[in-house]
């Protein structure tokens, strides 16, 4: 079938070069690629077209955000978790609050309907875990620590009302803290809606112990609490039958200061639970402690849903468990530990356990231990194939300028190794353990880049230190800083294109500016490392017959046999997170080939044909093929093809991508 | 059938990250933005398209973003945040300085193009193709190439004119 065209405008020649619309259709493409050959009007506009095209694509290019770590499949699943459990467990409850002659402020629920079950939180109060039954009254929980799970509700937090901000966190011994200026206003007849959100399985087990746990639980939870000295929130139970049918726990946090005063909680006529003994006798605080009641049954609000536990794949899936969020009454007394107390006793407990853990401290980071771990690393090195590299580390220190090729493609900032990074500081590490030293931020390293022939400045030479992954580029006058680098023995190197790649071992010092000035040499650039090939294989001949080009055209492939280091990258692919590394990598044929961008650890490159040569103007980057199996290919995730770009976007390592991709083929366009 | 969220996860994260970014200009919120709208993908009903699901839920949020920011009046603070991250990045603070000037001039060109030319000139930037375009925007797919080619050459026309007027400015 052949196609007759007319006159393209510029709609259409953007259409042609995104490969859009009919121009995806191998027949158009080339009926239009043979008008505009044929037409100098067209070809005029054409390359007009390609121009604000390219100029656009570049434009977008360089507002990309700066690279950040990805976060794993599993926190978006697990966040997914959290937020379903806790939409789905959010309770609506309406309560009213009274504020007595002794400060206590007790809530009540107003809505009075019909009730339903609490599922699943009947898991955390559950008639099996309280078989007393709920409405038998119970004597008061005088030893309740016992039945106190160890669980930490961490995560829990405490929210009035529809207010966005959470008001209060859930502390580790299951009290909740709200402050003054953080509790609404106490008004008669008020609705209040109180939010209690945390997990399920952790953060809120503290709710399930009743007084009449089971035995297993109470000794299981035993065992644990044998094991921890901080104060565990008791439950306490009224003596008094609650007027409502709830069932009704009460958290008393500081069980030690509740019991030695010995006024065991009580229901009021509406059930709710008070203290009737609730003046502060500690230390006097600034802080509402809120006692939680957990309620069985729960007057639901209109629309909404009995909750469920979510058991799905997701949860299985989520590192934590799911969450869920339960409204329930609160009362709000004086705290008796105040937070300061409990803060002091914690930072005695660290001083404490700091001075006890110290022998182990200084034994393990003393000097010797660390001279040991350095000539470990050193031996380590060893067996790295960088021999050059290895040579540099354990020679340690000195100015001398190494030939340094195989630095590049050992010290990239993602090392497959640890000893590869740590190699370079550890020889060096016997006299001064810089390996592991914090990095002092005045650490600095500056310096010039100067063609040795010529003297001029070299613009656009890529910087990098040894181990530290740290990389930059020299600006139109060859200068270079780099900053925060550790202090010690350091080996930076310098890579041009056209040029030798060569290093040099500095010491640094501490909060030091030291420079290291280049000179390079030309070189010879083997440019036949690359091969050109025609379309031989089957599947480069499906590409060349998907392209426009004329049938009895080849499609030029760039081969990358070893590794995209090696061959068309022209080196490890290395940028400073964030920070875009714009430089000629290769020329093939003619073709300018630049690495646009790259991170570490979580890539992203964009390469560009700036000048086509041999491969012709209208040159596309066709496709770039990985090794290995599906997992692989995922793992290098997508690769966007267009008129002179390619971009990978891969989820793996610097060190896995350059082993994963073969192949960058680039066909011809017609011009 | 159901989707393979991990598999979307994995191919799509970048694009909405980088699509969202040229609309909150913000790299730790265009990530947060984008993690939100995975997050919501999973809550979700399964969408028949969850790449273009997505990209709708990303734009709305950055939407919601925008909206917000004008209210508190956050919007500089936002940018003097990110430039500041950046300066932590970048090795040099001349390198830093370049870079904030090169996409700032890209962020105010952008912010000249019509709401329309720019939308699709992002959805096009974040891999989606005219097709997909068209059902994101509710235009025809050759409507998406006019406006897309509209977009490109007043992209490059505004920021040709801002770099002349900061070249005069000296």
């Amino acid at each position: 079938m052949s196609h007759v065209v007319d006159h393209v405008d510029e709609t259409q020649l953007h259409a042609y070069l995104d490969r859009e619309l009919e121009f995806a259709d191998p027949e158009v493409r080339k009926a239009v690629g043979l008008h505009i050959a044929d037409c100098s009007r067209c070809s005029n506009l054409l390359k007009e077209v390609r121009l604000v095209h390219q100029q656009a694509e570049r434009l977008m290019d360089v507002a990309n955000p700066a690279s950040r770590p990805t976060p794993s499949f599993r926190e978006i699943v697990r966040r997914a978790a959290d937020r379903r459990q806790s939409t789905e467990h959010r309770i609506p409850m309406e309560v009213d609050q009274e504020t007595d002659s002794d400060h206590n402020t007790r809530f009540r629920r107003m809505d009075d309907s019909e009730p339903f079950t609490l599922d699943p939180l009947d898991e955390l109060i559950s008639d099996d875990s309280t078989p007393e039954g709920k409405s038998e009254g119970r004597e008061p929980q005088q030893d309740s620590a016992e039945h106190q799970q160890p669980s930490e509700p961490a995560d829990a937090a405490v929210q009035f009302g529809q207010a966005d901000d959470e008001i209060g966190d859930v502390e580790d011994s299951g009290v909740f803290i709200v402050e003054d200026d953080a509790r609404p206003a106490q008004e008669p007849d008020q609705s209040l809606e109180i939010t209690l959100s945390g997990s399920i399985e952790n953060d809120l087990d503290w709710l399930d112990a009743g007084p009449g746990a089971e035995p297993e639980t109470g000794a299981e939870n035993q065992d644990a609490r044998d094991n921890t000295e901080v104060d565990q929130p008791s439950i306490e139970q009224p003596g008094a039958e609650p007027a409502h049918d709830d069932e009704v726990l009460f958290i008393q946090p500081e069980a030690t200061s509740e019991n030695a005063k010995g006024g065991p909680s009580g229901y009021d006529d509406a059930g709710v639970v008070y203290d009737p003994g609730d003046e502060p006798t500690a230390i006097p605080s600034e802080e509402d402690v809120v006692f939680i009641e957990a309620h069985k049954d729960i007057v639901p609000i209109a629309g909404t849903q009995t909750p469920e536990v979510v058991t799905s794949v997701e949860d299985e899936q989520t590192a934590k468990p799911p969450r869920a969020a339960k409204r329930v009454p609160v009362r709000t007394r004086r705290s008796r530990i105040p937070i300061l107390a409990r803060a002091a006793v914690v930072i005695l407990a660290v001083g404490i356990g700091g001075w006890y853990a110290r022998p182990f401290v200084m034994e393990r980071f003393a000097p010797s231990t660390l001279a040991s771990s350095a000539e470990q690393l050193a031996s380590d090195a060893a067996s790295n194939d960088d021999a050059a590299f290895r040579q540099n580390a354990q020679e340690g220190a000195g100015e001398a300028d190494v030939p340094a090729a195989p630095l590049f493609d050992s010290v990239v900032p993602a090392p497959a190794t640890e000893s590869e990074s740590l190699a370079g500081a550890a020889a060096g590490a016997a006299s001064a353990p810089v390996a592991q030293a914090p990095v002092p931020a005045g650490n600095v390293v500056t310096g010039t880049v100067r063609d040795a022939e010529t003297g001029q400045a070299v613009a656009e030479a890529l910087i990098l230190v040894a181990g530290t992954g740290q990389v930059t580029t020299t600006d139109d006058s060859g200068r270079y800083t780099i900053a925060n680098v550790p202090a010690g023995s350091l080996q930076v190197g310098v890579r041009q294109v056209g040029y030798e790649t060569i290093s040099k071992t500095l010491s640094v010092g501490e909060n030091r500016s030291s420079t290291a000035d280049f000179d390079l040499r030309g070189a010879q650039v083997a440019l036949d490392e690359l091969v050109v090939t025609g379309a031989a294989e089957p599947e480069r001949r499906a590409r060349a017959e998907r392209s426009d080009v004329d049938a009895s055209a080849e499609t030029e492939a760039i081969e990358l046999p070893r590794d995209v280091a090696e061959t068309i990258l022209g080196g490890p692919i290395v940028a400073v997170d964030g920070m875009p590394i714009r430089r000629i990598a290769r020329t093939v044929g003619g073709t300018d080939v630049i690495v646009d961008q790259a991170g570490v650890g979580d890539i992203f490159v964009s390469i560009t044909i700036t000048s086509p040569g041999d491969v012709g103007e209208n040159a596309t980057l066709e496709g770039v093929e990985v090794l290995g199996d599906e997992s692989a290919e995922r793992a290098v995730g997508s690769a966007r093809y267009g008129n002179y770009r390619l971009t990978i976007s891969a989820n793996v390592s610097l060190v896995e991508l350059e082993s994963l991709v073969r192949r960058i083929t680039v066909a011809p366009e017609v011009n | 059938m159901p989707i393979d969220w991990e598999t979307v996860y994995r191919e799509t994260y970048k694009d909405v990250v980088r699509f969202l970014h040229r609309k909150v200009w913000d790299a730790d919120r265009a990530h947060d933005l984008a993690q939100e709208a995975f997050v919501r993908g999973l809550g979700a009903e399964p969408p028949e398209n969850p790449r273009a699901w997505l990209f709708r839920v990303a734009a709305n949020l950055a939407n919601d973003e925008a909206r917000a920011a004008v209210r508190k009046k956050q919007h500089l603070i936002l940018i003097k945040g990110e430039a500041e991250a950046r300066q932590e990045l970048t090795p040099t603070p001349a390198d830093t300085y370049e870079r904030q000037e090169r996409v700032e001039a890209v962020r105010l060109a952008l912010d000249r193009l019509s709401e329309r030319d720019r939308d699709v000139l992002l959805l096009w930037d974040a891999g989606m193709n005219y097709t997909e375009i068209a059902s994101e925007t509710g235009l025809s797919a050759g409507a998406v190439g006019t406006t897309l080619a509209r977009a490109r050459r007043r992209l490059v026309d505004a920021h040709t004119e801002l770099e002349k007027r900061h070249v005069a400015r000296g």
